[in-house]
């Protein structure tokens, strides 16, 4: 059973971690209805600016996290300026295909900037765990997981409470209505990208903090955030909640799988399956409920 | 002719496979550039024709899929993969690695890749039925993860880990398609016509084994979205509902598409196995990129249209040659590059940045693509002198 | 369009008329080479494909500094090849994807006599069957033993399957005798060649062996280090790259397993060490087995001094890095095919294949063993490796417990 609770809790870090990277996507989902494949590079640029914060510059953790959420906020409104709001009325694939476009220039960029980077993001956690019984997790993935849970909770908030937060709903639902209610979609736009830039970096902080698979810093971060797709469409594109479910639900499958795979799986069952089933779910889910689990049924079947 | 050019006295007109006298001369100018092109460019230039070429086959089926009937893919990479373990499996002979190759004939294992595209089409196509936009291109992209996996598994296939090693000969019509001039240099006449002492290479020779596909895949397109069955494509596109109510049937319009494009892209895949002639199934090779690839070759060389995928895949494959020209300039090479170890960028990254902003800079400048540019030239000397 | 073999004749003719009139100014002895792809007559140009851009940058980039410290020295001190062809290379980005590399190879094999460096297993491979049609030579950057008998490549270095016998060897040696020794290996071909070198270890040593699970780069390591912790694993043969060490380490200090961890050549980049939260698990933990060059600065090894001087002279700005040396060893191996081939007068791709095939033995100053060429079938590298422990105050973090040597399972390992 220790077995058991040691991977669920190691699941449960992982999936925060995807939770945390889902949340940017949902909220650039929410107001223009497209997936944002440069949130994964807003993810690595973020750790790296966190890094950049606190081993260049010397700040302690928790002021170089607040300094690169800063940073965060203004270059996703950057892009969103630059390159996004260029884009307007342009097809769905185009716009995909720019934020590929932007996903592109961070990996160059960032082994420009950054040549020989330390293994990871020194934080006051280390590598400190919480052990009970024998069932061990790091602090800094504990620290995910409620930095995951808060920001959850200021979503929730925010879009039920507050004028920009309700804005941003009406937005999403139509545009056109929002325009002529007098909402400021441009500006409800730019914002969506802000805090998409916000969460990439605290997702990003914590990935190279060796928070969730404990990778630590270095681009490969973005594939990791990239492996978030299957647990946002899993809790439905445009559902905070469903982000926060999916990413839990994706991260503990993947490493229960990959834990009992030895035990269980026959021998055609090749290892790395445990790596394609969170993609295997996501499509079983997307056949019964295309909608997700928590996403709006928008469109009518034929 | 005394009408106008450009002016169509009646639909019939507008659905003509070739619309006007230029036009049919462009399409003989087009084969003869097909005839004499291999043999003037060097091995280089000729493996990045072969690159458009297999990419121009792909593009053409997804812009059939994505840019007529509106179903975003990016599942492309996983049917490249097939095709190239098609070929490689039942086209490489016993003796080859890993073992156990069928040595079939080029038509054979073409055939069969194009039918095997074809079923596995078609049980993708029927989830697309209930999926649209965002979700359908990241199920397909899901698509291509489980394709890699099963791939990889199938050790007897794909080698492995080990990868596997592709047909070397390519024998179609009693010619060998991967080394048309044997061991001698090809002449016209009397003149040598390669530049270059090199022998006619495989790329060479499969350049015109490449670009014939193209060209029959091309009227292929042509000829669909001309026709019942393209008009209803683009009908599901802008309204599927409307699309349905006056009697477009909506499975076969969508599954269809579905069923066309991933056969074209799996017959892509073998010219990519064929040009590359070893392949692992995995991600460095046919993962999320090489599908993105596809995307961009479509939206750059203009959606919608036929002869757009193919000018976006010359692009997207010269942009690598372009690349290199511009970072060799003296000037450029001074500012920006520098020798690792030291502070700017590497010759490599400078090329990678340069990549990425060409598709920001030239979806945001050119949103219809090379074909919108080709259009608004033509259409500035049709209608000269007429033009603001 | 027609097909003529005749003027192959007149072509042949030109060919011979040119290689005489350059040959004649050097009647003094040999024959100079002929100006041939890659030779104008003065420079020799070597291809480099490499992934100049992208996360593998940080191994391609010292390794390719390498390669152009070995040819500045040589050039500068030496005269070049023969003391008067100076070598050039020319750099191509294959972003780690074998269609980017394979279109690298093609815009440079008109233009040079060979390729100094190709980096990656996989794109190696797929350069493999041009390189055979061509007749093409090149420095594969891995150090896998596949290459060992392949005609067209020039490896050098002990192979991946040699280094995990010999530090198996020593730690049987050293109170491992009767332990599990278990494998953590990456999903690919690298993984493979070092599960194959603890099969043959388990064989030669009659190891008890445990679980070896399997992971792809980036993912979550749990389920794979509790496997190993649940096998019981006193040892665990670590077949992994930088890219995923730290996630390796640092999951294992998550979950207190404590093991022996042997890891190959590279698993190793110098700033592991730097790093103060897992510096004490490395020094406690982890063993790495390499050939004896990696200790930068050492200077009980021969040739290092000489090495030092040089980097100082020609690279001084080069951090302390392992990569480093290789680059510098296989630029060091390419420098004596090439003196043979322009000893044999001809630099053409055949002319460099048939001198690769020539050369009884290459030499690299002691810095690593010798590695026997001649015909490709009875290449024999050298099979000495040392075993590391984590010194963070070491240049590359690394120093060495295990010297030199050659285990009798390594000695009797068959590469096929």
């Amino acid at each position: 059973m220790t077995k058991f609770f040691q991977l669920l809790a190691s699941g449960l870090a992982l999936g925060a971690i995807y939770a945390l990277v889902c949340l940017g996507f949902v909220v650039i989902y929410r107001a223009t209805g497209v997936i944002n494949f440069a949130q994964a590079g807003l993810v690595v640029l973020g750790a790296f600016m966190v890094y950049n914060a606190t081993f260049t510059w010397g700040l302690s953790f928790w002021l170089a996290l607040l300094v690169g959420m800063l940073f965060g906020a203004a270059l996703g409104i950057i892009i969103e300026r630059l390159v996004l709001r260029q884009m307007v009325r342009q097809p769905l694939h185009a716009i995909l295909l720019v934020t590929v476009g932007v996903l592109l220039l961070v990996e160059p960029i960032v082994t420009t900037i950054w040549r020989s980077p330390q293994p990871s993001i020194d934080t006051p956690f280390e590598l400190d765990k919480l052990e009970i019984g024998d069932v061990r997790i790091l602090q800094i993935s504990i620290a995910a997981i409620v930095i995951a849970a808060i920001v959850l909770a200021a979503f929730f908030l925010f879009f039920r409470y507050t004028k920009y937060g309700v804005a941003m709903r009406a937005t999403a639902v139509d545009q056109e209505a929002a325009l002529m209610q007098g909402i400021n979609v441009n500006g409800i736009i730019a914002l969506s990208w802000a805090i998409a830039g916000v969460v990439a970096v605290l997702g990003g902080a914590m990935l190279g903090a060796n928070a969730g698979p404990k990778t630590g810093l270095g681009v490969g971060i973005g594939i990791i955030a990239l492996k978030a797709l299957p647990a946002m469409v899993l809790g439905g594109l445009d559902s905070p909640g469903g982000a926060v479910v999916g990413g839990l639900v994706i991260g503990v499958a993947e490493v229960l799988a990959g834990g009992y795979y030895a035990e269980f799986a026959p021998a055609w069952l090749k290892p790395g399956f445990h790596q394609v089933l969170p993609w295997i779910v996501m499509l079983v889910v997307l056949l019964v409920r295309p909608y997700g689990l928590f996403g709006t049924k928008k469109v009518q079947r034929l | 002719m005394t009408r106008a050019r450009g002016m169509l006295r009646h639909y019939a007109q507008d659905v003509r496979l070739v619309r006007s006298p230029s036009g049919l001369l462009s399409v003989v100018a087009l084969v003869a550039l097909f005839l004499w092109l291999p043999l003037f460019v060097n091995d280089s230039w000729a493996g990045i024709f072969v690159v458009a070429g297999y990419s121009a086959i792909a593009a053409l089926g997804l812009n059939l899929l994505t840019g007529y009937t509106g179903l975003p893919s990016l599942g492309t990479a996983g049917f490249i993969a097939l095709g190239a373990f098609t070929a490689s499996y039942f086209g490489r002979t016993a003796e080859s690695l890993p073992e156990g190759g069928l040595g079939w004939p080029f038509w054979q294992y073409a055939l069969l890749a194009l039918a095997l595209g074809a079923a596995v089409g078609f049980i993708v196509g029927l989830p697309a039925l209930r999926l649209r936009g965002v979700y359908l291109s990241i199920a397909t992209l899901a698509l291509v993860f489980v394709t890699l996996y099963v791939l990889k598994s199938w050790e007897v296939l794909s080698g492995g880990n080990s990868g596997a090693s592709m047909p070397i000969e390519v024998k179609l019509f009693g010619l060998n398609f991967a080394d048309l001039g044997g061991d001698d240099d090809i002449f016209l006449g009397d003149l040598p016509f390669r530049n270059g002492a090199e022998l006619f290479s495989r790329n060479h020779s499969l350049m015109y084994l490449v670009w014939a596909v193209v060209g029959v895949v091309g009227l292929l397109c042509r000829n669909i979205v001309r026709s019942r069955p393209g008009r209803a494509l683009q009908a599901v596109r802008d309204r599927d509902v409307a699309a349905a109510v006056v009697g477009v049937s909506l499975f076969r319009a969508k599954v269809g598409a579905f069923v066309i494009s991933s056969a074209l892209a799996t017959l892509a895949g073998v010219f990519y196995g064929l040009y590359i002639q070893y392949a692992v199934a995995d991600e460095a090779s046919f993962g999320l990129p090489l599908s993105i690839q596809f995307l961009a070759i479509i939206v750059v060389g203009g959606i919608g249209t036929t002869y757009g995928p193919i000018l976006g895949a010359l692009l997207i494959a010269v942009i690598p040659k372009f690349i290199g020209f511009l970072s060799d300039l003296p000037l450029i090479k001074e500012i920006f590059t520098e020798t690792p170890g030291d502070v700017g960028f590497s010759e490599g990254n400078f090329a990678a940045i340069l990549y990425a902003l060409l598709i920001i800079v030239g979806l945001i400048t050119q949103p219809h693509g090379l074909a919108g540019i080709s259009r608004r030239i033509g259409g500035y000397f049709r209608s000269w002198p007429l033009v603001r | 369009m027609r097909v003529r073999s005749s003027s192959k004749f007149l072509i042949g003719m030109l060919a011979v008329a040119m290689v005489a009139a350059l040959a004649a100014p050097a009647a003094a002895g040999r024959k100079a080479p002929a100006e041939t792809a890659g030779f104008d007559g003065e420079t020799i140009t070597l291809g480099v494909i490499t992934p100049l851009s992208g996360r593998v940058s940080v191994i391609a980039n010292p390794l390719t500094a390498g390669n152009e410290m070995w040819w500045a020295f040589y050039n500068e001190e030496e005269g070049g090849i023969a003391g008067k062809y100076p070598v050039e290379l020319l750099k191509e980005d294959s972003a780690y994807a074998p269609t980017t590399a394979v279109q690298a190879y093609d815009k440079l094999k008109g233009d040079v006599v060979a390729f100094q460096q190709v980096l990656g297993t996989q794109i190696t491979q797929a350069l493999l069957p041009k390189m055979q049609a061509d007749k093409a030579v090149a420095g594969p950057a891995t150090l896998d033993a596949t290459w060992v008998h392949n005609p067209n490549l020039v490896p050098v270095g002990a192979p991946y399957q040699v280094e995990a016998i010999n530090a198996l060897d020593y730690y049987v040696k050293n109170g491992g005798k009767g332990t599990t020794v278990c494998a953590l290996a990456q999903d690919d071909e690298f993984g493979e060649a070092g599960l194959e070198g603890l099969a043959a270890a388990k064989k030669a040593l009659k190891l008890k062996t445990g679980p070896s699970p399997r992971f792809k780069t980036g993912e979550d390591l749990t389920a794979q280090i509790q496997e190993l912790a649940d096998g019981g694993c006193d040892a665990t043969l670590v077949v992994a790259t930088a890219a995923d060490a730290s996630a390796i380490i640092t999951t294992s200090i998550s979950l207190n397993f404590e093991t022996r961890y042997i890891a190959l050549a590279p698993f190793w980049l110098p700033l592991l060490a730097g790093s103060a939260s897992i510096a004490d698990y490395l020094v406690e933990n982890l063993w790495v087995s390499a050939g004896q060059l990696v200790a930068w600065g050492d200077s009980s090894i021969p040739g290092m001094d000489q090495f030092i001087e040089r980097q100082e002279t020609y690279a001084p700005d080069q951090t302390p890095d392992p990569y480093f040396i290789f680059g510098y060893l296989q630029g060091q191996a390419m420098a004596q095919v090439l003196e043979q081939a322009v000893k044999n007068g001809d630099l053409s791709r055949a002319g460099v294949l048939k001198a690769v095939s020539q050369i009884k033995k290459l030499t690299f100053d002691g810095l690593d063993g010798d590695y026997k060429y001649g015909p490709a079938a009875k290449r024999n590298p050298p099979r000495a490796t040392a075993v590391f422990g984590i010194d963070p105050a070491g240049p590359v973090g690394l120093a060495i417990v295990g010297p030199q040597t050659v285990s009798a399972a390594a000695k009797k390992y068959k590469i096929e």
